[in-house]
């Protein structure tokens, strides 16, 4: 008995090696995706990859704010069980300081010409190429229709006009129903990035003239705005839409997944952005990819990576996601509902910056929503509150080099 | 206490009013599961119901997105363990604690505490690492021992408090009868200190059923009820993380329901005759 | 010798406790005290340095040929160097720098007097309406399974559900607004609830208090059962109203109940976090809990290992505070 025990165990135990060997290496790859979009990625994105290489693709979803801490658990207890991942880049520098990716300068060749060339340079970290791009982003100015129908209010196309809206929306309803991300964190600095690159200035440089320009109007601006406007992040805001709390923001693409499927509001549009004293400005957000310095699938890592940027594969984040392409050569339509929004990203991407790609970007992103906060809110002196920021900024940037 | 305290009427109104505003919020949870956007996204909510009436197509797609069974799984089977787990190791120690002399029973007693008092998130990061060295990444034992970090201190001061109200007298006068100390334990202890284990059972089941913050860093693929919850949450689905709530929800108040007779079965009484 | 053998089995009672507490997070807060103490600059360079050579080191053991070992063993030993020159650095060494900012910190102090506002209010308000429940509870009467249930479910919802829902209940399109309105109980303007102050303080208080409620509840539920009926028995015979009964036999018999209510939640209320962050924003209602944890997001952990400690520091004053009364209080009564 005890012999036939064990050699059925012994049998099982070997099937049981040749299945999962004969399977092939599994890929792991985290990204912080909604539901609609981790759908296509499984039904579109990874099967063609599977059956190319032969193996078997682990998709998990880590949220954006969440990435860096649990990379950096996985690293220091050197159990890393993700090989690529679709980053925000809204904060790069961590992941380079911590020393979590792969250096990629060696694989620069992955990326097709093709390939937006202005997309790939802020990508590049004390002259190592650290992440290829993977879809780039911008924020749009939402608007609701039945509002901003041409006879009650246009959609403001300046400074001047967005400050006339503004008064006139809170004097007609009694409250603000504009808004801008005013949580003080990440969401605040990215739109004050826009200001103050509208109106000429330099973020890092904090006290310039354009610096000073934008701090103004945003403190003239604020007693308008939605009271709304210290909750509203990327998150919340397109609640607020849904729900007219405010008729006009700007938030992310991912807005028009919630409002208009999600929540079933026809009546909020989008168009590109406003203009400041400099011309149009926004902020180019999106998702990069990165390889795990410690992953133990590189060599497959790196060609999921060509492939997600090859043209077939953007062409259909184009045709299934409204993804804006990070190639010149994806062409696709977008689905009909889509087509609006769509038009708007595209040109709100002509007018697009980068931040710069420096190390101490969470030193500068401190004092954007110190100097907010100060000046904004609490309704203090730009120049001097600038000028002791500008000093602090410069200090601590310098440590940081 | 003599029962003219309570008149029926004014006692009846205000467990009403109470029972509104405890409710309220619950109900509004579970009609947002069950409502169609356009009632709920409008400048002006409607207290009751919409006029568009109840929809239950966030709980079809709840209930076929296929992520629902295996976190209610994980969930259940880390609750549970938490709490069977928490007695054992809790109680033996709460009750030699409870009959320690002054000094040292309140050094236990803060020495206990001190993790509690700091904030989660600057020791959840040190210990996953930890935990993840030992390889524990997404699996159900390392959530289970994360979890007893936090729960540990919290049964540990309720079942002092309980041993601490049985009086000394009781076991002296088991130990008089000529019993030893495991006798006197099994015999005297256990039976009077049940009321307060049961109630730290249960808040300690509820604290892991509802842990959100190790769960976040211990688990990959396999998500918690809660972190389940904190997707939809985090992008603006309301209404699938609302039909996860009242899910995660439900079994609680099942369980509340049953479990609230024994908490005041007077086994106490007993004790003192 | 004797020590073990008479109290073998007590030890062995507490050993898990104690080894698992000490273990996971004595430790943990310990190693957070000390980098409290260093000062921010010279903590995330060195951050910065240290996880650099470990890593270097790691990748040395690792590299797949000798010129890329080469080329590690060269960056290790710049980065040694560079460790060293900041040893030297002005910055080193043990450093009240971090405890100096907060202090000096207009939002930071502000801070302070929201968490100590909260805290102390949400425990008077919870301890009364506790109690009033538990007390009524504790009678017969139709109904009473029913409106224990009832009185349990909040516990049931996890903290970010709980956070989401007020939101909706306080938002200024919320429904409590909505319901003030239709009472006619506000004007035109929805009230911001979220704009600060006593305002925002009072909301983060029925927040949490809605939430934590049935715990304490329960809790003085058990206290009550644990008075033996011969008391009651007893102090019903003399005639004196009930309420003079309660003040002086009731409630100094549930003192140790009170007392492991109150600290116990005191703990949970002075480290409140997700629920004023969702609720009301860092801009207008800051903790010492969000500023700790904003913080700890930009990687000044020094600085979040230090506003951390004064939260523990204000946390132990109060609970030894409080100990100290009840334990003379005690005392004198005994």
């Amino acid at each position: 008995m005890h012999h036939m025990v064990r050699a059925t165990l012994g049998l099982l135990l070997f099937s049981l090696a040749m299945v999962t060997c004969s399977s092939g290496e599994t890929l792991s790859i985290a990204a912080s995706l909604g539901e609609n979009e981790w759908k296509v990625m499984r039904e579109h994105v990874f099967p063609p990859f599977e059956a190319r290489e032969n193996c078997r693709i682990r998709a998990v979803n880590i949220e954006a704010g969440d990435t860096l801490k649990k990379l950096e658990v996985m690293h220091r207890a050197n159990r890393m069980s993700i090989d690529l991942v679709l980053l925000d880049n809204m904060n790069l520098a961590p992941y380079v300081e911590k020393r979590l990716l792969l250096d990629l300068t060696k694989y620069q060749a992955l990326i097709d010409p093709e390939v937006d060339a202005s997309l790939v340079q802020p990508l590049t970290f004390h002259g190592q190429l650290m992440f290829f791009p993977g879809r780039p982003n911008v924020q749009i100015t939402y608007y609701n229709t039945d509002v901003f129908n041409g006879t009650n209010q246009t959609i403001p196309e300046t400074w001047d006009a967005l400050l006339e809206v503004a008064k006139q929306l809170k004097a007609a309803y009694k409250v603000g129903k504009v808004a801008v991300h005013g949580t003080l964190d990440g969401n605040t600095t990215a739109q004050v990035f826009e200001f103050i690159t509208a109106a000429g200035g330099k973020i890092t440089t904090f006290n310039d003239a354009g610096s000073i320009k934008a701090f103004t109007f945003l403190q003239q601006l604020y007693p308008y705005l939605s009271p709304e406007t210290k909750k509203a992040n990327w998150n919340t805001t397109n609640k607020f839409l849904s729900e007219d709390t405010l008729f006009l923001a700007r938030n992310w693409p991912v807005g028009m997944q919630v409002i208009v499927q999600q929540n079933q509001k026809t009546n909020i549009k989008a168009y590109a952005t406003w203009a400041g004293p400099a011309g149009r400005a926004t902020m180019i957000g999106g998702d990069v990819i990165a390889i795990t310095k410690r992953s133990s699938n590189q060599e497959l890592a790196l060609k999921f990576a060509g492939y997600f940027m090859s043209r077939e594969m953007q062409t259909l984040l184009v045709t299934e996601l409204g993804w804006p392409p990070i190639r010149s050569d994806a062409l696709g339509s977008v689905p009909e509902w889509q087509q609006g929004f769509f038009k708007a990203i595209m040109e709100a991407l002509r007018y697009g910056h980068y931040r710069p790609a420096i190390m101490g970007w969470s030193a500068v992103e401190k004092y954007v929503n110190l100097a907010f906060k100060d000046i904004v809110i609490d309704g203090r002196d730009v120049q001097t509150t600038l000028d002791t920021y500008a000093r602090d900024l410069q200090e601590e940037l310098d440590w940081l080099k | 206490m003599p029962k003219k305290l309570l008149q029926p009427l004014p006692l009846y109104l205000s467990l009403a009013v109470v029972s509104l505003i405890i409710l309220y919020p619950i109900f509004l949870m579970v009609k947002i599961s069950a409502s169609y956007p356009a009632d709920i996204m409008k400048p002006h909510k409607d207290l009751l119901w919409g006029p568009a009436g109840i929809t239950l197509e966030h709980w079809r797609n709840v209930f076929t997105s296929g992520l629902l069974v295996p976190s209610l799984f994980k969930s259940l089977l880390v609750a549970t363990l938490v709490m069977l787990l928490a007695i054992l190791i809790a109680a033996p120690a709460a009750y030699v604690i409870a009959r320690l002399g002054s000094p040292f029973k309140y050094l236990c007693i803060i020495a206990l505490f001190l993790s509690r008092t700091f904030p989660e998130v600057a020791i959840a990061l040190p210990v996953s690492v930890v935990f993840l060295h030992w390889d524990l990444l997404d699996t159900s034992f390392g959530l289970i021992l994360a979890h007893l970090i936090k729960v540990l201190p919290y049964v540990g001061w309720i079942l002092i408090g309980t041993f601490e109200a049985i009086p000394l007298s009781l076991e002296e006068a088991s130990s008089v009868d000529g019993a030893s100390k495991i006798r006197t334990l099994r015999k005297v202890i256990v039976p009077l200190s049940l009321p307060g284990v049961a109630v730290a059972a249960m808040l300690v089941w509820l604290e892991s059923w509802n842990e959100f913050t190790y769960a976040l860093y211990l688990t990959v693929s396999d998500n918690t009820l809660p972190l389940q919850t904190y997707y939809y949450l985090n992008r603006g689905g309301i209404f699938n993380s609302a039909a996860y709530a009242t899910i995660i929800t439900l079994p609680v108040i099942v369980l509340t329901f049953i479990l609230q007779r024994y908490i005041t079965s007077g086994m106490l009484a007993g004790g003192v005759k | 010798m004797r020590f073990v053998k008479t109290y073998w089995l007590e030890m062995l009672m507490v050993l898990p406790l104690f080894a698992y507490i000490i273990g996971f997070t004595l430790l943990p807060i310990l190693s957070n005290l000390k980098e409290s103490f260093v000062d921010q600059r010279f903590g995330r360079r060195y951050d910065i340095l240290a996880s650099k050579r470990a890593d270097i080191t790691y990748d040395i053991a690792h590299a797949p040929d000798n010129e890329e070992q080469r080329a590690y063993e060269k960056e290790l030993a710049e980065t040694t160097r560079a460790l060293e020159r900041l040893q030297h650095s002005p910055y080193a060494g043990v450093s009240l720098s971090n405890y100096h900012k907060l202090f000096t910190d207009r939002s930071f102090v502000k801070a302070m007097f929201n968490t100590l506002a909260i805290t102390l209010l949400g425990l008077s308000l919870q301890f009364v309406v506790a109690m009033s429940i538990a007390l009524v509870l504790s009678q017969p009467f139709r109904g009473k399974g029913f409106f224990r249930t009832i009185v349990l479910t909040p516990l049931g919802i996890p903290t970010i559900v709980s956070a989401t829902i007020m939101t909706y209940i306080f938002d200024t399109s919320g429904y409590l607004n909505e319901v003030l309105s239709r009472l006619g109980l506000r004007g035109e303007v929805p009230i911001d609830w979220a704009q600060g102050g006593w305002l925002s303080i009072g909301m983060v208080v029925f927040a949490d208090t809605w939430k934590v409620l049935p715990l304490m509840v329960l809790l003085f539920i058990a206290g009550l059962e644990a008075i033996p009926h011969s008391v009651h028995e007893a102090s019903q015979i003399d005639g004196s109203p009930p309420i003079y009964k309660f003040f002086t036999v009731t409630l100094p018999l549930m003192k140790p109940y009170i007392t492991m209510a109150l600290i116990l939640r005191a703990i949970d209320a002075f480290r409140i976090f997700e629920l004023p962050l969702i609720l009301a924003g860092t801009a207008t209602t800051p903790l010492i809990s969000t500023f700790t944890y904003s913080e700890y997001a930009r990687q000044n952990y020094n600085l979040s290992a230090a506003s951390g400690t004064i939260l523990m520091g204000i946390i132990l004053i109060f609970v030894f505070t409080y100990l100290y009364i009840v334990a003379r209080d005690r005392e004198t009564n005994a």
